[in-house]
């Protein structure tokens, strides 16, 4: 399997990350490396996710998920750090790809010279930030995933995909939560599928104002 | 639960915690799906 010229940035372990890593290696897109950051924010994001989805499969462990593979991984303390921004620069990657991280600062995200996808378990511009699922049924907007590219506004920028979930009734919160999950690694496959393909349309908007 | 963070501290999926949900918003949540009353099923 030919690896592709991106990163994969993500917190250590991440149920998030791990969903997505899993879809994007089944489409033979393999990342040139892995930066995790082992940190009290990434051990509680971690926790914070995995009770979200209880009761619901979680991806393979990025330890298990690559084995056998010839992917290097980097662990930093911090994803915003000078230790993480001369391991990037080193690398020199074409993309950044986000599977749930802390926000990325501009001393970071502009290392990519195709800039950082992130995809985020909400639909944007109408719900931004943390906890979108929730927010979204608590005032009533659809429950979606939006792929788009980073810039130093907070869940902004262009946009490359958005798709919507179904809500049945019975449907748990814990269950939209793990749907989310899953669709966030199919947009952010396709975004770099089409990347890789040279066919990725953005969406250049102002993303609008937080709830 | 979903726990608070500084607002100057990291967050979720690439995010921050614009808003995180409180205690009393999981319980709207939960009672809108059970209830039904929230506005986007499809069925």
């Amino acid at each position: 399997m030919a690896k592709l010229d991106y990163v994969f940035m993500v917190l250590k372990e991440h149920p998030y990350g791990r969903e997505m890593l899993r879809q994007l290696l089944a489409a033979r897109h393999e990342p040139k490396a892995i930066i995790e950051e082992d940190s009290p924010v990434a051990d509680e994001e971690r926790e914070k996710f995995l009770v979200r989805i209880s009761g619901f499969p979680v991806a393979s462990t990025f330890t298990e998920q690559l084995r056998e593979r010839n992917i290097t991984r980097y662990e930093v303390s911090h994803h915003n750090k000078a230790e993480c921004r001369e391991l990037l620069r080193g690398l020199k990657p074409t993309l950044g790809v986000l599977g749930g991280t802390r926000i990325i600062k501009p001393s970071i995200l502009e290392i990519p010279r195709d800039g950082m996808l992130n995809s985020h378990p909400g639909l944007l511009p109408e719900v931004r930030g943390s906890a979108s699922v929730a927010w979204s049924i608590y005032y009533d907007i659809p429950i979606g995933c939006t792929c788009h590219f980073i810039d130093s506004r907070i869940d902004a920028g262009p946009i490359v995909g958005r798709r919507l979930i179904p809500v049945r009734r019975g449907d748990t919160y814990e269950k939209l939560c793990w749907e989310t999950i899953s669709l966030a690694g199919v947009l952010m496959t396709e975004a770099v599928d089409a990347w890789r393909k040279g066919t990725l349309r953005m969406t250049p908007k102002d993303l609008g104002q937080r709830l | 639960m979903e726990e608070g963070y500084p607002q100057d501290d990291p967050q979720g999926p690439g995010s921050e915690a614009l808003k995180v949900a409180p205690p009393e918003v999981l319980d709207v949540v939960y009672r809108k799906l059970r209830e039904g009353t929230y506005k986007h099923f499809v069925d």
